[in-house]
């Protein structure tokens, strides 16, 4: 009997839970923006965006670098290893691109969030602002959830570049693709309208599914260290089933009818 | 201090992201823009277009001298149409060219029955006519053929304007009547297998004479 009121219990938390961090998001949506807000948009640009540059960078080189090794020894078993332009760019700009950038980005920026803003409140530096009479979701969350939005697909575009040329660097200099055919293959299958575009609509929703999950647990965590730390964990693991679940979902609906 | 900083590096990962984007939209997806220059639409009705799609390149002699723009179905004959467009600079003749091809026409027209019957000012109408028609020509004859053709054995297909050896010449925004769609392989596989060989050189002749009425039908015009 216990058991099952606790079931309830928790299907109602997480019910109303997610009505809470809906009504947050809108109310972050669909406010003005100020001139102090645009300068803490900027600095959270700076700590999210920014700094998250060099590790979307590398990861993008490495999986460029492996695409066209893989590609390459594939390809070459049935001697049309002239497309393997046409594979790497395809694979990064539909998919590996945004997820696995949207991966990295839950776990390097989102986590950071969490454990911020849920530190904050539990050293009640959020109530103290609603005491002055700061509003915490438009000083705190509103320019975190803004820069997260603008900035993943900023990086899932950099990615996609710098993995490009990674399959470029592995293919064409150290296997001895034609660079010619590397391109023009790339270029004669690579629509920007259908594959770039809808890479990066794919990743404006996971950039929002991210940074969402990410400051909602951190403003709604239990305000003790066990809490914060049950926080943040849950922040990426949550991003990541939801940019698992929300790809297949998005690729089903971009890619999957009939061209 | 800080401010100034952030909003440094914020600039410099704005300027990162627009390189990457303009990378993807030139080099990735090729997207220049026409680089065609005095570019102008044609056409041409094909019976199987398989595997061709807009943006491909069309060729002559391996140089490429436009991009297939869009292909649709025509609903009465059921072929598929393919609008393509052409650098005006490479298929037109120059000044001296032109002369030349005018004055060969003008032999041409001198020597055929149909001049030399007719009465003295309507070959001045017929010579009059000839020249005004020259002004807007393409340096593709009217026996050149087009072909869906693959760029290796597993590449793209693409367009590929096979000259012919005639006076006449296609005007800019008419069609190129001699056409020939994608080569089916598995086409040609099942015809050898069921001995229909015999039956595919038949409607290849009879497509040999359609053609020649249709030239014959043009010249008619003419």
């Amino acid at each position: 009997m216990n058991a099952i009121a606790l079931l309830g219990r928790r299907v109602i938390e997480r019910v109303r839970g997610i009505g809470v961090a809906t009504v947050m998001l809108l109310q972050i949506l669909f406010s003005m923006p100020t001139k102090l807000g645009i300068s803490l948009f900027i600095y959270q640009m700076h700590r999210i965006g920014v700094m998250s540059l060099l590790i979307i960078g590398v990861s993008g080189l490495f999986i460029g670098l492996v695409l066209g090794l893989q590609g390459y020894s594939i390809l070459v078993n049935v001697g049309s290893e002239a497309m393997l332009g046409t594979m790497v760019s395809l694979t990064l700009l539909r998919e590996l691109a945004p997820v696995v950038a949207a991966l990295l980005f839950a776990g390097r920026a989102g986590s950071a969030l969490t454990a911020e803003i849920g530190l904050m409140k539990a050293t009640e530096q959020l109530s103290s602002m609603e005491m002055i009479g700061v509003d915490p979701l438009k000083r705190i969350v509103s320019p975190r959830l803004w820069a997260g939005i603008v900035s993943l697909p900023m990086l899932t575009v950099i990615f996609a570049a710098i993995g490009i040329l990674g399959g470029k660097m592995v293919g064409v200099d150290f296997l001895g693709v034609d660079e010619g055919s590397y391109w023009s293959g790339m270029q004669s299958s690579v629509q920007f309208g259908h594959d770039v575009v809808n890479g990066i609509i794919k990743s404006i929703v996971f950039a929002l599914i991210c940074t969402w999950i990410a400051v909602y647990q951190g403003y709604a965590c239990e305000p003790t260290s066990e809490g914060i730390a049950t926080s943040t964990t849950r922040t990426v693991v949550y991003s990541s089933l939801c940019v698992l679940g929300f790809d297949f979902v998005l690729t089903a609906v971009m890619f999957g009818g009939v061209q | 201090m800080k401010s100034r900083t952030s909003e440094l590096t914020v600039g410099i990962f704005v300027i990162i992201f627009g390189v990457a984007l303009f990378f993807l939209a030139m080099k990735v997806s090729g997207l220049s823009g026409t680089n065609l220059r005095d570019a102008y639409d044609m056409t041409a009705q094909f019976d199987n277009v398989n595997g061709l799609k807009p943006r491909a390149k069309v060729t002559m002699s391996g140089v490429t001298i436009g991009r297939v723009t869009d292909i649709t179905l025509d609903p009465v004959s059921r072929l598929a149409t393919v609008h393509f467009e052409l650098d005006g600079k490479l298929t037109s003749f120059n000044k001296e060219q032109l002369q030349t091809v005018k004055s060969n026409a003008l032999e041409e027209l001198r020597y055929s029955t149909e001049y030399t019957e007719a009465a003295p000012a309507q070959q001045k109408e017929m010579e009059k006519q000839l020249v005004d028609n020259m002004d807007s020509i393409t340096s593709i004859d009217e026996d050149a053929y087009i072909m869906v053709a693959t760029n290796g054995l597993l590449g793209e297909k693409y367009l590929k304007v096979v000259p012919g050896g005639g006076l006449n010449y296609v005007k800019r925004g008419e069609s190129i009547a001699n056409t020939q769609g994608t080569m089916d392989l598995e086409d040609l596989i099942s015809k050898f297998i069921t001995g229909g060989a015999g039956k595919s050189s038949e409607k290849t002749a009879d497509a040999k004479t359609s053609d020649e009425s249709a030239d014959a039908e043009a010249s008619f015009v003419e």
